[in-house]
């Protein structure tokens, strides 16, 4: 079997007095999609900055390992470092216009990716710049090449990110909610290229996203974060039909999603949302469960020890003792 | 008569010279006990549409009807018993909160402002208001960063009901919240308007919640109203093309529910002139769409639609 393309070892990341990441382990194979979703604070931002070791300056690793195509990059020298960033993993965030360099033409700024990892001459650069417009799909890349950020469009703003992103054909594109600021339909537009790049040239993504419905139609496995930990990872198509963390239940519960037709419900005249009550707050100092004090499952035992994931199936593992525990009986039952 | 009843409505900003009709011409109306979805991409107007119908902004031209009185025109004193029947929540529940200021103060103060009550009655008022939505006595005490995102914004519905309103504006009131939160505070809405039989103008780009929280729909496209029908028939049988688009375009948390193709192509952009607003992006755009502007006409009961084709 091939080793994964990325392979993560109880990754532990904390700042000054508090610890946000506890050890969380998971994997990408080459030309996946795997969905890192979570609650705002549950630590799946830092945890990508972490794997491109850009973390603030106040954050330290603690632990953990970071196995980039067989290398741990926990353990490269910051010249090493440059030449992964870019060339083997790109990293395309949230708002583009903060990421872009405003007084740089979005034409230089593509070169200057292209530069610094590859020696091409001058007219080979400025034409691969325009292949990149191209490939994105930005219109007439001969005059949008010589404009500013300011220019474009948010949709077309992330456009040139991806152009970037793509620039030296990349192994590993780490996305971090990359259509959160843009109107749904430029959201579709924008995930279709990443999509479509990402086949055409054997990548993989790590897509990380607090929308569910992105993670159904754009990944796929996912990896269900909560205070710092993963708490559920499986293919989203047996995780969307069965979730098994109440966690993770409790969020697909609460989407407003528009399964059936409006005629047989999903309105709130005939149904009540779904809540997990409580914040994720709720849990600070405590021992056991992050999860526990939101938790409808709570068992007392909950309270002991944090759990640590368990697999439950081929390839789907989850951090729960309740869940794991019915699990188990389940299969009992069955066998 | 309707508790809103919004006609030709006109917002215009000037920047650097050039003149946008943010609201170019709307006509609605909210009826009492109604939740009414406004639902549009960012830029479209709709948050401006909202800000207008609540005077936080001058339209230039149209009326505004609350209970039949119209308040277009009113000066600021003259608008003062008007503001209290119409209220606002707005999407970020921090930058809408005074730092400084206890919650007990903030919600006094609009009591204060519409001369309500004594002290001891106000006091009264703000507490039953607090446990109304959710939120422990002793939080009257504390400042607005010692709260949570979602208590915050029910810090943000407190202040609006204070002064019993009749209509609430929210603008994007979920958006900010995480999923989970989401939820406790589309219930508390829910439960709110049962209680207390509010009216909501509810603004959201986010389609899915529209769907669940509203009675009727407005689809808005570059400062019109392109679409508007009951939750139900909008969601069956979208009649605007852009409509169609965008409900297409909402990924649904179900990996066996592919999105259909996106027929939208392009950006919101500002409307050439003459003809139908939409047509640069319409995949059915033909002749007739860039001679004649479509007006928002009935297509069946209780759905309108501004299309040659609907």
């Amino acid at each position: 079997m091939m080793p994964p393309l990325l392979d993560v070892h109880d990754l532990a990341i904390g700042f000054p007095g508090q610890d946000v990441v506890h050890g969380i382990s998971f994997h990408i194979d080459a030309g996946e999609t795997l969905a890192l979703v979570g609650e705002s604070g549950c630590g799946k931002s830092i945890t990508a900055f972490a794997l491109m070791r850009l973390l603030p300056p106040a954050a330290r690793i603690l632990r953990g390992q970071v196995l980039f195509e067989g290398a741990d990059l926990l353990s490269a020298s910051p010249r090493q470092m440059r030449a992964v960033r870019g060339k083997r993993i790109s990293l395309i965030l949230q708002e583009p216009m903060t990421s872009l360099n405003p007084v740089l033409t979005v034409g230089a700024q593509i070169a200057e990716v292209i530069r610094q990892h590859e020696t091409l001459s001058r007219s080979a650069t400025s034409r691969r710049v325009l292949e990149l417009l191209d490939l994105v799909g930005i219109p007439e890349p001969q005059r949008r090449a010589g404009e500013f950020p300011h220019n474009f469009s948010g949709g077309m703003r992330q456009r040139v990110m991806i152009a970037m992103a793509v620039a030296c054909q990349p192994r590993l594109i780490i996305a971090d909610e990359p259509t959160t600021a843009l109107d749904v339909t430029i959201q579709a537009q924008v995930l279709d290229l990443l999509d479509s790049l990402r086949r055409q040239f054997g990548m993989a993504v790590l897509l990380i996203t607090h929308d569910l419905g992105v993670v159904a139609q754009w990944a796929d496995r996912a990896a269900v974060m909560y205070a710092g930990r993963i708490v559920e990872q499986a293919s989203v198509r047996p995780f969307f039909r069965h979730p098994r963390h109440p966690y993770a239940r409790g969020l697909l519960g609460a989407a407003v999603s528009e399964a059936g037709t409006a005629a047989e419900g999903g309105h709130y005249t005939t149904q009540r949302l779904t809540e997990i009550p409580g914040s994720v707050a709720s849990a600070a100092g405590e021992p056991g469960c992050p999860f526990a004090p939101r938790c409808p499952d709570m068992i007392p035992a909950c309270r002991a020890a944090p759990p640590g994931l368990e697999t439950v199936a081929d390839g789907w593992e989850v951090a729960c003792i309740v869940a794991t525990r019915e699990e188990v009986r389940h299969v009992a039952a069955v066998g | 008569m309707s508790l809103l009843s919004v006609d030709g409505l006109r917002t215009r900003y000037v920047t650097h010279g050039r003149v946008v009709n943010a609201v170019d011409g709307v006509s609605l109306e909210v009826q009492s006990g109604e939740t009414v979805g406004l639902v549009g991409e960012s830029g479209c107007g709709k948050s401006t549409l909202g800000k207008t119908i609540l005077r936080l902004l001058d339209p230039v031209e149209g009326s505004i009807r609350l209970r039949g009185h119209d308040i277009a025109d009113l000066g600021q004193h003259a608008l003062l018993p008007f503001r209290r029947q119409m209220q606002m929540v707005f999407q970020d529940p921090f930058g809408s909160l005074n730092p400084r200021q206890t919650i007990g103060t903030l919600l006094a103060t609009p009591l204060k402002v519409h001369r309500r009550g004594n002290r001891a009655e106000r006091r009264r008022r703000v507490l039953d208001i607090v446990s109304r939505v959710g939120l422990p006595a002793e939080a009257l005490d504390r400042y607005p960063h010692e709260f949570s995102g979602g208590q915050r914004q029910r810090i943000g519905i407190a202040r609006a009901l204070v002064l019993e309103p009749d209509l609430i504006v929210c603008d994007e009131p979920v958006s900010a919240l995480d999923l989970s939160i989401q939820a406790q505070i589309l219930n508390l809405l829910v439960d709110l308007k049962r209680s207390l039989g509010l009216s909501y103008l509810f603004i959201s780009h986010d389609l899915s919640v529209v769907r669940y929280f509203a009675d009727r729909v407005l689809v808005m496209y570059l400062g019109r109203i392109v679409e508007s029908a009951g939750y139900a028939a909008l969601w069956r049988e979208p009649r605007h093309p852009y409509t169609r688009a965008l409900l297409a375009a909402v990924p649904q948390p179900d990996p066996d529910r592919p999105r259909g193709p996106i027929a939208l192509r392009g950006e919101l952009s500002s409307a050439a002139a003459g003809g139908c607003r939409f047509r640069a992006r319409c995949p059915q755009a033909f002749d007739r769409c860039t001679s004649e502007d479509p007006p928002l006409r009935k297509v069946a009961d209780g759905h309108l639609a501004a299309c040659h084709l609907a």
